[in-house]
């Protein structure tokens, strides 16, 4: 068994292991960096944090 | 503080239980049979050779079977496999309710104006626009309230909404200014982002927002450049295409950008437009996505809408033949709550100081909250959109995606109920199995 992506099981580390934005990521996105290949698991970034909306596709208003 | 959830260790599977989060799927086109492992409480992806699957499925029929250690560790390490007591409706509720009521961040979205230099044929905010541009005293008095959080905030998150938020430029250098200053007072991360129409987005304005911080801009692209005039018009009737793409180009190379295509069912053709004809010339600051349009408060035609299992089709071709970094907005992401409107610490605040919780409503007296300078007067209100919990709605209770979906959009829990689902099986696989393919492509190549 190989791991593509690592497993997520730790909460509100912000970005410690983000490759693009590092220690200066300032989205709670609960999520790891699951690969070099992108800076991180939804390059949007936006909609990171619990706290605001989305500016990716799952925002829905008509902007 | 870091909070380790799963700080055990599989020692013997006679006490596990495989996880209700699991998705597995061959892969197509290889030699030696392998097969993607997806699951959506840890989000992790995996590849499992085919004794391995084989190996785990005798497990999930019955979990007596011996397993071989290290697969053990493995499956443990990704949630495949959990501890007989592991109640995982009750893992993800805690999640849900640490996001939703977390005091640690503040999350504010700014409209300045309601004011805006475009027509829109699908604009929501139709009607609510208003030659109003938000007073010194509203701006002292958002001030205020982020002052009045500093001492329990970490983070503090902007996004400059509007109308066109670029119309009032200052408003967004002044109020910028003085939440750095409490910022920095107080040792806050800040972070901002920027909803424009891109139309005065040029090199000046670029460098102004550089100076505000502005890290990510979200900007609406929608075709070619026939099909763009047509739908997202400037006030003055001119074409807005060629000014917008030279925009882009220039913001591209100072900060990400997310190009929207607002998709329904007469341009189905508008991402692959823009995605050719843009590709070669932005840098790799650049996602473009389609979105679909929706008719919220009647602004356009219901029947020209997709519903969501349609769009979910809609957009499975574009995904499917994308580079690794587009495909990869696809990968889910663990969800604790789902955007501002069920967050107890965000707030949507309009030019006039009204406060909601929903970017849609902006504007709309009926589903405004209260305002900047008393707070929040109607408390049902508020919680129009928290009130609802996934994980006590038999249909989500039942549901995979539960840990990455929550629910989905929270005015879709309300509005379109019925037509709120974001994923669908079938569709999920193909991406992490296509994801999947890719990576393990590049990482043999590097």
């Amino acid at each position: 068994m190989k791991y593509l992506i690592q497993p997520t099981l730790k909460q509100g580390s912000i970005g410690t292991n983000c490759y693009g934005f590092k220690e200066s990521c300032p989205y709670l996105c609960l999520s790891y960096c699951p690969t070099k290949a992108v800076n991180c698991p939804r390059p949007l970034g936006v909609g990171f944090s619990p706290t605001a909306n989305d500016s990716g596709e799952e925002n829905n208003v008509n902007k | 503080m870091n909070v380790c959830v799963a700080n055990i260790h599989a020692s013997k599977e006679k006490n596990m239980k495989p996880s209700k989060y699991n998705f597995f799927k061959k892969i197509p086109n290889l030699s030696s049979e392998e097969y993607v492992a997806y699951n959506s409480y840890s989000n992790a992806l995996a590849i499992l050779s085919a004794e391995e699957y084989i190996e785990y499925k005798k497990f999930e029929e019955n979990n007596t079977v011996h397993l071989d250690e290290e697969l053990l560790k493995n499956l443990f390490k990704g949630n495949f496999i959990v501890k007989d007591e592991t109640d995982e409706i009750e893992l993800i509720r805690e999640r849900m309710m640490q996001a939703r009521y977390n005091s640690t961040s503040l999350g504010l979205t700014i409209a300045p104006t309601l004011n805006c230099n475009f027509r829109c044929a699908y604009c929501y905010e139709k009607g609510c626009e208003k030659d109003e541009w938000m007073s010194d005293t509203i701006q002292e008095n958002i001030v205020e309230c982020v002052k009045s959080c500093a001492a329990t905030i970490n983070n503090l998150q902007i996004t400059w909404y509007g109308g066109e938020p670029l119309l009032a430029i200052n408003i967004i250098e002044n109020l910028t200014r003085l939440f750095k200053k409490i910022c920095q007072e107080f040792n806050i991360k800040y972070a901002a982002s920027i909803v424009t129409n891109g139309y005065l987005l040029d090199f000046n304005m670029i460098q102004r927002l550089i100076a505000c911080d502005v890290t990510y801009c979200q900007i609406t692209i929608d075709g070619d450049r026939e099909e763009h005039n047509m739908r997202r018009p400037h006030v003055s009737g001119v074409d807005t295409y060629d000014t917008i793409v030279q925009n882009v180009c220039e913001a591209s190379r100072y900060f990400r950008v997310g190009i929207r295509v607002n998709i329904d069912k007469d341009n189905k053709d508008a991402i692959f437009n823009v995605k050719n004809s843009l590709t070669k010339v932005l840098t790799e600051n650049v996602v473009i996505y389609p979105a679909p349009i929706r008719s919220n408060y009647d602004c356009y035609l219901e029947e020209s809408c997709f519903k969501s299992i349609e769009f979910l089709e809609f957009e499975q071709d574009y995904y499917t033949s994308s580079d690794l970094k587009t495909i990869m907005t696809k990968y889910p992401r663990q969800q604790g709550n789902s955007c501002c409107a069920d967050s107890l610490n965000a707030y949507v605040i309009n030019s006039n100081g009204d406060l909601y919780k929903c970017w849609s409503d902006i504007g709309r007296k009926k589903f405004c909250i209260g305002n900047i300078r008393e707070g929040i007067i109607d408390r049902t209100k508020a919680i129009r959109y928290s009130k609802y919990d996934p994980t006590r709605d038999p249909n989500c209770v039942a549901c995979k995606f539960l840990p990455i979906c929550m629910g989905g959009c929270p005015r879709d829990v309300i509005e379109r109920p019925n037509d709120r689902c974001p994923y669908f099986d079938e569709l999920h696989k193909q991406y992490m199995v296509k994801i999947a393919e890719i990576m393990t492509r590049d990482n043999s190549l590097n």
